[in-house]
């Protein structure tokens, strides 16, 4: 073997191992915080506390998820959660994928479309949430039962997710494409419901899924804006600052299932989009 | 008379390209094709005439016809894209499908027409799978289909046959010619392969640098070039060019201290450019014939034909004839580092103006 082979040979193992290393880091930060909250959920709350901690159940029960599931709350905050981020994942994906649309085919939209995104994501979501507060108070959808101000405000924080996603797929089809169909008599709305939408179809499943992972999880608007009718998050929080540790964490165990059935039913194809950055 | 008039058609681009004051006129039923390099604005001028780009100036005028306002162009235009522009979603048959669906027509009639139109562009199976599904060819049908389905009375193709290769091509050529004899419509095809210009066009319009250098039947384009750009750009092997001298009075042309008899038109300047095709040359004398030695340097076999490049030999002590290597298509064998004599008629070669690069006759 020549020595220059061998020498790149050791680099690159020793740079192996740092990845693995590093890796296994990653993992290892996700998957012990679920372990712990997945014990936490079977196990009664004497054992989470003791002290030397028990790494290893020993009294498995179900009883936290029976006394989450006693709750009259959740009932509300389930059906409040699911449509706040059905709805608000919808309408942001829609509207992401006019904006992508533009963005892909003009300059000038994307130019502005660009820096009003990222100013959007920049900004401190803190800033805009009084303001926002008193501003739908004032038009009456603070607290609302079914939620609508806190819908209105996740579908504005996903819009950027929703059209960063959808732009690269957007502007991966061909302008020819377009022309073709608008030389074939459709008018422009016609095109980009009839030739851009369904070309897109993959991006937007990702877009859709990205907004309501978005929209289940947060927490800050949920918690200022629902300060009754609760969503899934606030509830989560406040069994937790009520001691409750084993139904809180049955509870957030029953949070992540939406992501889990998503993750496993689109796995491969959600992963490609979530690298590229959804173009296909 | 005329299916479409343009008259002074500008657009230009900041990153060069475009058309620069083009005007055309294109016959009811014609077959014309727009030949010229990359960059020199043939897709400017179809995407123009497609109304998918606006002009700066000029007009862009089709035939009247009742029913149609002269504005909006689309019902009466199909154009093939280069890469088909295929809607990769839909299959074949909904690809064709797409325009007669717009209309609403009766899903009966749609039916009909989808399957009479792909039999007419040589498509008689596989109308269900989708354009990734299709071979190249197949694709290529589609893509003409969906052009015809709408009967539109101009149908527009950019380097449509491009993507395939060259025996597909030139069955695909033979097909689109006889397709366009027998639906009767006018055809503006762009290309920058000579040979498919010529093979195609009932006329051709050459364009360089966004403008029309000459327009005219493939017989014109090829024995009577307008420009010495038009000369060089179509034939191949390319056109051999030498800068000479002119000598009216005697009858020749002295090209780097070598006399050549040839017929030089009255009124020539005395400094021009001549220029002889490869396929004018020949290694048999004929009466009356004019005729230059090569040292031979090449020699390919091109199944019809020799191709010969050489350099000139000639008694002169000046070596710098501006034309390096000499290229000629004879019948039979020669062998490199031979000295041949290759004869030719003494009205063939072309004479341009250096200046204007036009033609003088």
């Amino acid at each position: 073997m020549k020595p220059g082979a061998r020498h790149s040979g050791e680099r690159g193992g020793g740079f192996a191992m740092l990845g693995a290393a590093l890796g296994g880091f990653v993992i290892a930060a996700a998957v012990i915080p679920l372990y712990l909250l997945a014990k936490q959920a079977l196990t009664p709350e004497l054992e989470t506390f003791a002290w030397p901690p028990v790494w290893l159940p020993r009294d498995i029960t179900l009883r936290n998820f029976a006394q989450v599931f006693m709750v009259r709350e959740l009932r509300g905050a389930i059906v409040r959660s699911l449509s706040v981020g059905v709805i608000s994942a919808a309408s942001a994906t829609a509207m992401g994928a006019m904006l992508a649309s533009a963005m892909a085919r003009a300059s000038a939209a994307r130019r502005v479309g660009f820096a009003t995104l990222s100013g959007v994501r920049l900004l401190p979501m803190i800033a805009v949430a009084i303001p926002a507060a008193v501003m739908l108070a004032a038009i009456g959808l603070y607290d609302t039962s079914d939620a609508l101000g806190l819908t209105i405000i996740h579908c504005a924080i996903a819009i950027p997710t929703a059209a960063l996603t959808l732009y690269a797929a957007f502007a991966a089809v061909p302008a020819e494409v377009e022309e073709a169909a608008w030389l074939d008599g459709a008018s422009a709305l016609r095109v980009f419901l009839t030739i851009d939408l369904p070309i897109v179809r993959g991006a937007l499943a990702t877009a859709f899924i990205l907004c309501f992972i978005l929209s289940w999880d947060e927490f800050g608007f949920a918690l200022l804006l629902q300060q009754t009718n609760r969503t899934l998050p606030p509830l989560l929080y406040y069994y937790t600052v009520f001691g409750n540790v084993g139904p809180a964490s049955a509870l957030a165990i029953l949070m992540t299932v939406p992501a889990l059935c998503v993750v496993i039913a689109l796995g491969p194809t959600l992963r490609g989009a979530l690298i590229s950055g959804g173009s296909r | 008379m005329a299916a479409l008039t343009v008259k002074n058609l500008t657009r230009e681009f900041p990153s060069g390209g475009g058309v620069r004051g083009v005007s055309l006129e294109v016959g009811a039923g014609e077959f014309l094709v727009l030949l010229g390099p990359s960059g020199c604005g043939k897709t400017t001028l179809l995407r123009l005439i497609a109304g998918l780009d606006d002009p700066d100036a000029g007009t862009i005028e089709f035939a009247p016809r009742s029913g149609f306002a002269t504005a909006n162009s689309r019902g009466r235009i199909a154009m093939v894209f280069q890469n088909l522009a295929l809607y990769p979603h839909l299959s074949a048959f909904e690809n064709i499908a797409f325009p007669l669906r717009l209309k609403k027509l009766a899903p009966a009639e749609i039916d009909r027409r989808v399957r009479e139109t792909a039999a007419r562009a040589g498509l008689s199976a596989g109308l269900e799978r989708r354009p990734a599904e299709l071979s190249g060819g197949e694709r290529q049908r589609v893509a003409l289909a969906r052009a015809l389905v709408r009967e539109p009375e101009i149908i527009l193709m950019d380097e449509a046959l491009a993507s395939l290769d060259a025996r597909r091509r030139s069955a695909l050529r033979l097909e689109l010619k006889n397709l366009q004899r027998t639906t009767r419509r006018t055809f503006i095809y762009v290309t920058h392969d000579q040979v498919e210009a010529l093979a195609l066009a009932d006329r051709v319009a050459v364009m360089h640098e966004g403008r029309i250098e000459q327009i005219g039947s493939p017989e014109e384009i090829f024995n009577h070039p307008e420009t010495e750009f038009v000369a060089g750009f179509v034939g191949e092997p390319a056109m051999n060019f030498f800068d000479a001298q002119a000598a009216v009075d005697r009858g020749g042309l002295a090209i780097a201290g070598a006399w050549i008899p040839a017929v030089v038109p009255a009124g020539a300047p005395e400094a021009v450019r001549a220029g002889i095709r490869p396929t004018d040359f020949s290694l048999e004398p004929a009466p009356g014939a004019a005729s230059i030695e090569l040292k031979i340097n090449s020699v390919e076999f091109s199944g019809a034909s020799f191709i010969v490049r050489g350099s000139l030999v000639h008694s002169g002590r000046d070596q710098h004839s501006g034309a390096r290597s000499i290229c000629a298509l004879v019948a039979h064998r020669v062998e490199p580092g031979e000295t041949h004599r290759f004869y030719f008629d003494p009205a063939k070669p072309h004479l341009f103006d250096p200046e204007s690069g036009r033609r003088i006759d």
